[in-house]
């Protein structure tokens, strides 16, 4: 009875299927702060990287210069990334469609804007990688320290059964650590089911601006499409 | 392309491990303190606390004879004797009162744990009593009294009716095999369900075995023919 109730000896004298939850859940709970860690650092690098690529791209340079730039940092091994490879798509194919001499506007236009697509697909791709990890973990956590807290104490109103003496003090130990198992739980729900949504929201907005940087991209290009064809019609 | 690497993987595994090493560490630093009251509380309570109950319960033997307590008991629970039945000899021993001790404890108490612990201390004084002799006796009787309340306690269930204050006199008839043979209302409450639920109490008991192992005189001295005081004091009304 006069038993030591520290955490390592209520976590080590749990019950074979309480210790795996329990391990489960600081796996869970590890690897989601490592997800929400890494995530918080990409976005916040994405936001950046965009705010000063569209600082370079409306200062009024000229685009064939800004992709020379970029082809610098690609033969380097660097894949361009964030904005700016949408942007490096949109201008290639254009660049390349626009050098065939017997294509319309329209086809060049199309072109580029489904290269930009791809390459926003390939984004939200990146961008919203492992974030459905941290949902599941939110929400499948509280359950599965549930579990471990509902074992525990079933095995200790068990050995309840057996005893003639029923006191408080012999189930108490035994759901003190089945209750270990529920605090993990949330412990490693409770921040998965925050970052999750604030990071959804976040991946949302810069999708958002990705979106709307196409837009404003393939109206550039479309400007330069008819004065580059207007220019070919001329000539001919 | 390799130090990007090395950043978003190294970083998060470094903020991850730390936080959590903290979290367990600070865990375990803070349980160290509370864990030694916590172990220590279960140990000592249960005495002093269940005889709390005991006695804001308050049924116990009227003792025939003024105790000759010359020998400490060694358990302090052994003394507390609250309010005696006038009937005999008054007792010389002070009214010990250790319903003050704290009231919050009378949850905590398990009136069946008291009972577990008073039969291994009863045990313990008869193995004592056969050496030491009659100086014991009175402490044993003592014990034995307080074994037959918790048994009693334990199986009384108190009627919706019944109010603090409410008081009724039981006499109580023993066989020297630890038998109830009689049981008769001496004093009534007033109230005949309060009335019936103290004699179903006694009734359930059935059978103190604690006293079969008294000695012949100490029996029919004391437990023959007692009168125990149920007088509920821990109601909310």
């Amino acid at each position: 009875m006069t038993q030591e109730l520290g955490l390592v000896e209520l976590v080590l004298g749990a019950s074979a299927l309480v210790q795996a939850v329990m391990l489960i859940l600081l796996l869970a709970s590890a690897s989601s702060w490592f997800v929400i860690i890494q995530r918080v650092m990409l976005m916040r690098r994405t936001d950046d990287e965009m705010l000063s690529f569209e600082e370079r791209f409306w200062s009024g340079i000229d685009l064939a210069q800004l992709y020379r730039e970029g082809n610098q940092a690609v033969a380097d091994g660097q894949l361009p990334t964030g904005v700016e490879s949408l942007f490096r798509a949109g201008f290639k194919e254009f660049s390349r469609l626009s050098q065939q001499a017997d294509i319309d506007a329209d086809a060049i236009l199309e072109g580029s804007r489904r290269a930009m697509r791809v390459a926003l697909m390939r984004e939200s791709d990146r961008i919203e990688q492992h974030l459905p990890f941290l949902a599941s973990v939110g929400s499948t956590s509280p359950y599965i320290g549930l579990l471990g807290t509902v074992w525990g104490i079933m095995h200790s109103f068990r050995g309840l059964a057996n005893a003639t003496q029923a006191t408080l003090a012999t189930v108490a130990p035994g759901i003190s650590e089945a209750l270990i198992a529920t605090a993990m739980g949330l412990f490693a729900a409770i921040p998965a089911v925050l970052a999750y949504n604030r990071l959804a929201a976040k991946s949302d907005g810069l999708l958002n601006r990705y979106e709307t940087f196409v837009d404003e991209f393939s109206g550039i290009l479309q400007r330069q499409t008819y004065a580059l064809k207007a220019h070919q019609a001329k000539r001919s | 392309m390799t130090a990007d690497r090395f950043l978003f993987t190294g970083v998060p595994t470094a903020l991850t491990l730390g936080l959590h090493l903290g979290v367990a560490l600070i865990l375990l630093v803070r349980w160290t303190g509370p864990a030694q009251v916590v172990a220590a509380a279960p140990a000592l309570e249960p005495v002093h606390a269940t005889l709390v109950q005991a006695d804001a319960l308050k049924p116990r033997p009227a003792p025939q004879k003024a105790p000759s307590v010359s020998k400490p008991a060694p358990k302090p629970k052994s003394k507390s004797k609250p309010k005696l039945k006038p009937e005999p000899a008054p007792t010389t021993e002070p009214p010990l009162e250790p319903r003050a001790v704290s009231p919050e404890d009378q949850i905590a108490m398990d009136a069946q744990h008291l009972a577990m612990l008073t039969r291994q201390e009863l045990d313990t004084m008869m193995e004592q009593a056969e050496g030491t002799g009659a100086s014991v006796s009175a402490s044993l009787r003592d014990i034995v009294a307080a074994t037959i309340r918790a048994a009693i306690i334990n199986r009384w269930t108190r009627p919706p009716s019944a109010r603090n204050g409410m008081m009724a006199i039981l006499s109580i008839q023993l066989v020297p095999t630890g038998e109830v043979v009689g049981v008769g209302v001496v004093e009534s409450s007033g109230h005949a369900a309060f009335d019936r639920s103290a004699m179903t109490a006694v009734e359930r008991a059935g059978r103190f075995p604690e006293v079969a192992k008294l000695d012949h005189r100490l029996f029919e001295s004391n437990f023959r023919r007692f009168q125990l005081v149920f007088k509920p004091e821990d109601l909310r009304y």
